[in-house]
Parts: structure tokens; C-alpha cells; sequence
């Protein structure tokens, strides 16, 4: 258990977690144009020459309003996937290279911030690593840290692209999460912050539990059974959440494991909802996102639809928040799930302090 | 008490002959130097390593930059996949028949060093059993690495042990360090 001092994100919806919520309350999805006919969900504003450069900045925009709640012994942990990779496509010697991409990023915002953290590390538990960075974050915090500041970013690069294409995951109408007629998702950038602490303090929501579980079923799907993923929410413990901030990337697969694995587990239904049709899929950012939102809900006590979803798949039996379910007036309870490649599962329940 | 015992293999890559264990994997001829090592040396200790962790730590020194120059040379989903520095766990936890609390840590030029401290600390605040497993090497020659930290020292390896409170005590020992003093140099 622990608190949620603080957070902020920088996404395509904009430069805070306002922004973002503005955004998915609205029903608006915030892609824009990339590279020609491709869509994405982009960083507004002028780039920078390197990502590292870039996701340094949208990091540091992020952490304005988290640095002044930092305090005692803390640590930092970065979580990231691949959008670093860009600036070492075409670079021989990448393979070479003395060390791995995302440290030096995680020094330099932490020299560029003047941080002192008793610990550091970088999780790059695929697209979960956001949700793992705060299983190990409790970890430290029941090892003796008071804080831990998670930091995740990732940005979407030709390499990342080209990968996903690959396997035919990328959207051509754009991101439709447990449609009837869904075809994958567009790739989104973001940067985000999150302060947990072990103390209360003046946070307003609770780091209520936390579960992960990986297994080695399978390398580019969650466990077709969904089993991983069900033991990723049982170590939750008993707590029934009324709203679900799923994975949702709209994928075939994807989509329908989390049915599975969600639609009988409680006893009572919970309303399902997701950020990806709004901000895009966010990769290591992805999991801080929905955390955001999921904040930003009970904060203010109203759910929101996956707004680009009119029609649920007919095989899906759970309660999805389409684009005309009417919401429901009340949250106590908000889960998270995430997936990643490599049979890579976390959840999380956040609870109003 | 922590005790630690150090399993590890030494080998060449690309592999040309199936490994025994190849009937338990789909298409085991598509991972790349890291699956395959992590792999190899669980199964060659299969029979001392019994136990099974509460956590495991995955540690990845260079991430996955060779098998992403790898891909960009040609483009493959195969090769895509293992872009990603975790999926080298997935083999790995399908020949251990385990799934649990998994963490792939990055931390260069001290991702192995740190993330065997990241399981000293884990089994001194509780836990009974961690795991740190890892690869090291490059141009074609690897080394597999499994860590087995316990809250018992029996049947630990006590020079091993101690040289790792030593360095987690030294937040400057970076790997090739810890590698030398492994090897022997």
C-alpha cells in the first residue's frame, strides 16, 4: 500500500493531466498525421534533433508539479521500451555500444533536475513496465525508501513503427477497443510523473494494491487463457473496483484475453472503460496514463467511455462504458490492468484516501 | 543468513545443432543470443536448481542492442519481438514451468551488480528465494548467469556471498568487475 503524492503527464491530448482528462471526457481522440498517410498520437510542439532530447524535455514539463512534493529518502525509476532506439537507427556500432539506451536518459533528467535519489534503476518490462515500476516501487518503499518518483516515456519512432507493422497491429481506421470491428491501435507518445510515497501526506487517492505476474506462454500475446493476467488482479486481494481502466489497445487478441480474463472474475460486474482510443498506445507511458486517469476519475467522481467504440464485440460479456453508455455517478474503487509482450501482466486498485 | 549460488554457461552463437530442449519451445531456432542463454543454462543446472523464486530480476546489460541492429538490417516480426529486452525471460520461464513477480532491469555499466542488489535487498526484507539472471558477452561468445540468493546460507556458495555484500556495499563496482572476480582474472 501507498499514496499517490502527485502526478503529471504530457500526451498528444496536451501538457497536463487536465489536458489529458479534458480529452478523454470530451470524447475526443488527439492523433495527428505522421509521416504522410500514418496517424499517431504525437507531442505537440516544436522537436528536438535526438528522442533523448525530446522525452528529457516532455519529462521535465511533466515533473513541474510533482518536484515540489519530493522529500526524505527516495529513489527513481524509468520506465521505457523502445522509442529511444531512433536515435541509434542508421549508427553503426549500436550493437557495440558500451551500454544500454535508457540509463543515460535517467541520469540526465536526474543531473538536469539536481536529484539526489538513494536508488535508481530503469524497468523495461515491456508495455506493463509503467504498472511494474510501481510493484518494485512499493517493494522499496517497505525496504526503507519514503518516496519513490516513477518517471516513463517513450516516443513513437520509424523503428517502433516498423516493428508493429510487422505484425500488423497498427490500426488503418483508428483504435475501436473491443469493437466488433477493431483492427489495432495507433502508437502514441508520452511522458509522465507519478510520486508515491509511503506516508499520506495530503494525497487525495491510495495506492490501494498492486499485482504482477509474467509467464513464458507466449512471446507476442498475453496467456490465451488469461490466466497470468487473473492472478496479476488475485494479488490484488478482495478489493472489487466499479471501474476498469483496461489495457484496451484494440487488438484481436489483446482485447479478447482481457474479456476473458475480467468478465467472470468478480462477482459484481465492474464498468469498463481505456485511454488508448484518446491518447494512443503509449507503450512503457501507458500504464502511468491510465493511472492518471484513473486518479483524475475518483478525484472527480465521474467515469469516462472508450468514445470511439459504438458496437462491443458479440462474443465480449463485459460492461463496457461504449460511446453511449450512460455513466455511472459514483467510484470507489478503479483498477488498472496492462499487458506486455513476453507474457508480461500488472493491476493496480486505487481507492479514494 | 543470505546465501548465494552462482550457476552459469559459457557458449558460442549462433548455435547450429537444436538444443535438448528445443521439443519444449515453438520455433527455439528464432530467439536470439540472449533467449538462448538464458535458456541453456537453466536447463544445463535444471537438476541443482529445483527450487523456485518469489521474484525474479532479469537483468539485461545492453539491453537488446545487438538484436536491434539485427532487425533494422531486416526487418522481421520474429526479430522484432526480441527487440524487446524481457522477452528473453519468456523461454526461460517456460522451461522453469514458473510464472510470477518478474522485473527486467537496466542499469549500464552496474545492470548486472544492480540488479543483484535490487535480490539481496528483496530476500533481506522477507523474501524467501530470488532469482537474478542475466547475459553477458558479445561478438559471438556468451555467458548465461543464474543468481540464486536465499534466506539460508546452506549449500551457499560463502565466497560468492560475501563478495556480493561486499560490492552491493559499493555502489561503484560496475560488471565487468564483478565478471573478472567471477571468472577468476
Amino acid at each position: 500500500m501507498a499514496w499517490i503524492q502527485s502526478y503529471g503527464c504530457v500526451s498528444a491530448a496536451g501538457d497536463s493531466a487536465d489536458e489529458l482528462w479534458k480529452a478523454l471526457s470530451a470524447g475526443r481522440p488527439c492523433h495527428t498525421p505522421w509521416l504522410g498517410e500514418l496517424r499517431a498520437f504525437q507531442f505537440q510542439g516544436p522537436r528536438p534533433d535526438t528522442v533523448r532530447e525530446l522525452l528529457v524535455d516532455k519529462l521535465r514539463m511533466s515533473f513541474q508539479g510533482v518536484k515540489p512534493g519530493l522529500q526524505g529518502r527516495y529513489g527513481v525509476i524509468f520506465a521505457s521500451t523502445k522509442g529511444l532506439l531512433q536515435d541509434f537507427v542508421g549508427q553503426s556500432g549500436h550493437a557495440l555500444s558500451a551500454r544500454d539506451p535508457l540509463t543515460p536518459l535517467l541520469e540526465e533528467f536526474v543531473r538536469r533536475e539536481e536529484l539526489r535519489p538513494e536508488r535508481s534503476v530503469c524497468v523495461s518490462n515491456a508495455c506493463s513496465s509503467g504498472l511494474a515500476a510501481m510493484a518494485l516501487s512499493e517493494r522499496w518503499m517497505a525496504q526503507g525508501l519514503d518516496q519513490v518518483l516513477i518517471i516513463a516515456a517513450d516516443a513513437v519512432s520509424a523503428f517502433v513503427i516498423k516493428g508493429f507493422q510487422a505484425l500488423k497491429l497498427i490500426s488503418k481506421e483508428g483504435p475501436r477497443p473491443f469493437s466488433f470491428d477493431r483492427d489495432g491501435f495507433f502508437l502514441g507518445e508520452a511522458a509522465a510523473c507519478l510520486l508515491l510515497s509511503r506516508e499520506q501526506g495530503s494525497a487525495q487517492v491510495k495506492l490501494a494494491a498492486v499485482g504482477l505476474d509474467s509467464e513464458g506462454s507466449a512471446v507476442t500475446r498475453p496467456s490465451s487463457s488469461g490466466e497470468s493476467l487473473r492472478q496479476a488482479a488475485r494479488r490484488l486481494g478482495g478489493g472489487v473496483p466499479d471501474l476498469m481502466v483496461c489495457h484496451g489497445t484494440g487488438t484481436i487478441i489483446n482485447d479478447e484475453t482481457e474479456d476473458l480474463a475480467f468478465h467472470n472474475f468478480f462477482d459484481q460486474q465492474p464498468w469498463v472503460t481505456g485511454t488508448k482510443w484518446c491518447v494512443g498506445h503509449t507503450l512503457a507511458a501507458s500504464g502511468l496514463l491510465d493511472t492518471i486517469a484513473g486518479c483524475e476519475a475518483l478525484a472527480r467522481q465521474q467515469a469516462f467511455r472508450l468514445a470511439t467504440t459504438h458496437t462491443i464485440d458479440p462474443k465480449f460479456k463485459g460492461r463496457y462504458l461504449t460511446a453511449s453508455t450512460e455513466l455511472p455517478r459514483t467510484l470507489s474503487r478503479v483498477m488498472i490492468s496492462s499487458l506486455g509482450f513476453g507474457g508480461m501482466h500488472a493491476s493496480i486498485l486505487l481507492e479514494p484516501a | 543468513m543470505i546465501g548465494v549460488n552462482w550457476y552459469h554457461h559459457d557458449f558460442v552463437w549462433p548455435q547450429t545443432q537444436a538444443p535438448e530442449w528445443s521439443v519444449k519451445v515453438e520455433r527455439w531456432y528464432q530467439l536470439d543470443a540472449a533467449a538462448f542463454a538464458l535458456a541453456e543454462t537453466f536447463w544445463r543446472h535444471r537438476e541443482s536448481l529445483t527450487s523456485r523464486p518469489d521474484v525474479l530480476f532479469l537483468a539485461s546489460p545492453l539491453a537488446s542492442n545487438p538484436t536491434d541492429d539485427a532487425f533494422e538490417a531486416s526487418p522481421t516480426p520474429a526479430k522484432f519481438v526480441h527487440t524487446l529486452p524481457n522477452i528473453r525471460g519468456a523461454v526461460l520461464l517456460q522451461l522453469m514451468g514458473w510464472a510470477g513477480e518478474v522485473y527486467c532491469l537496466q542499469k549500464d555499466p552496474q545492470t548486472l551488480v544492480a540488479a543483484l542488489s535490487e535480490g539481496m535487498q528483496t530476500v533481506r526484507s522477507g523474501a524467501r528465494e530470488c532469482w537474478v539472471v542475466g547475459v553477458t558477452g558479445a561478438s559471438g561468445i556468451f555467458t548465461g548467469h543464474v543468481f540464486r540468493l536465499r534466506n539460508d546460507a546452506t549449500e551457499s556458495d560463502q565466497k560468492i556471498t560475501e563478495k556480493l555484500a561486499e560490492d552491493m556495499a559499493n555502489a561503484t563496482t560496475r560488471d565487468k568487475d564483478l565478471l573478472l572476480w567471477l571468472k577468476g582474472e
